[in-house]
């Protein structure tokens, strides 16, 4: 028996006394920290499989992280614009400049601060960035949002076009929804 | 190079700057961050073959990428120019404020929420007889969402935790600074207590072994 562990504990009877969901969501966290907890992630990915897999499971980050989040936050709005922004301050913790192009039928989504790109060391490797996981993290939560019928839609694709952390004057995100 | 014991003075303008630092950093949802780290676990529990496997593979990372990151933090100018590095000082009890200094930097003035100041054990006190540092975590967002159908405890290696990642987190921050410093000590840091088994906080104990030369 390691010492550690008490005997006859139910592990999820003091829940409630870890801490607040939303005492911690409404937290800042200098981003600072994550060169801490995420460029050795994207190494380790790199190293382990060839570069199609490793970008899957940088992908899968995002879309699996928009699970936990939507435990504890989900937007108010049912309009695409107004809930992009919702998920830019009140989770990405930054403004997200949204614009459509009619021509493409494409919304052009640029953050005017991006977490996973900002204090991080320059990623230069073409088809794969720093904020890569967005795209997953945006599919993950809409699709959320419609089996919950909080907002529907018929299609989506979101692809990261540039982003800062590689070199790129500001990250941007090519939104396509059809409703 | 670091002075032997940090004044009031210092301590003064280093409670100005932190402030004005925090201010100054791009931040996010701490919430945020705890989930992406979670998700790393779920991961690598898949990658390694096992939860154990997939905790400890993320610990020996992050304790690497802390040991790096925490001396360019140092040399970072938070205070009109002037950087952590002249905060810094060879007295081991001055390395509870430094923590908390970081703390503050990095969470802002609602850290308290999450951990407390450490506690400096002389060696004389510890039971090791080694210089010692006890740190607790009043309420964690890491584990707060973590159920037993998600990770039980129980099938855990022997001395390995849900928090064993961030306790070596906090071990590469602590080895970043007795390096930069000059001290010849390896930080070694677990966690001895984990709300996860039971416990009303978690408690993470840091022992410094003197460096074999």
């Amino acid at each position: 028996m390691d010492s550690r562990k008490k005997e006859n504990f139910s592990q999820d009877s003091n829940l409630i006394s870890r801490g607040d969901p939303q005492t911690f969501f409404r937290m800042k966290l200098s981003t600072v920290f994550l060169r801490i907890v995420y460029p050795g992630v994207l190494t380790a990915f790199l190293t382990k499989y060839d570069f199609e897999a490793a970008k899957k499971h940088v992908w899968d980050l995002g879309y699996r992280v928009s699970k936990y989040v939507f435990n504890y936050f989900k937007t108010k709005s049912n309009e695409f614009e107004k809930i992009i922004d919702e998920i830019g301050e009140k989770v990405w913790g930054t403004k997200f400049k949204i614009q459509f192009n009619k021509e493409r039928s494409v919304y052009l989504v640029s953050p005017k601060t991006c977490p996973l790109c900002e204090d991080m060391p320059p990623l230069d490797m073409k088809g794969l960035h720093n904020c890569f996981p967005f795209e997953g993290f945006l599919i993950g939560y809409f699709e959320l949002l419609k089996a919950h019928n909080l907002f529907d839609y018929k299609e989506m694709s979101v692809k990261v076009l540039q982003s800062k952390g590689s070199g790129a004057d500001k990250c941007l995100y090519e939104v396509k929804i059809v409703i | 190079m670091a002075s032997e014991k940090l004044s009031g003075f210092k301590k003064g303008m280093a409670g100005l700057g932190k402030r004005l630092a925090f201010r100054m950093m791009k931040k996010t949802s701490f919430l945020l961050i705890a989930d992406l780290c979670n998700v790393v676990i779920d991961k690598f529990s898949d990658i390694y073959g096992s939860r154990s496997a997939g905790i400890k593979r993320y610990a020996d990372i992050i304790r690497e990428e802390s040991i790096g990151v925490t001396s360019d933090i140092v040399e970072t100018p938070i205070l009109f120019g002037i950087s952590l590095k002249s905060f810094l000082s060879t007295n081991l009890k001055d390395l509870t404020f430094i923590i908390e200094l970081v703390f503050y930097t990095v969470l802002g003035e609602k850290w308290s929420y999450f951990v407390t100041k450490p506690e400096y054990i002389p060696a004389q006190l510890s039971g090791k007889k080694l210089p010692q540092y006890i740190l607790r975590i009043v309420h964690c967002p890491f584990c707060l969402n973590i159920t037993k159908e998600k990770e039980d405890e129980s099938t855990l290696e022997s001395g390995v935790t849900h928090g064993t990642w961030f306790a070596k987190l906090i071990e590469g921050i602590m080895q970043g600074l007795m390096d930069y410093i000059g001290l010849e000590y390896r930080v070694n840091g677990e966690e001895t207590q984990c709300f996860m088994n039971g416990y009303d906080y978690g408690e993470l104990v840091y022992t410094l072994y003197p460096k074999e030369k």
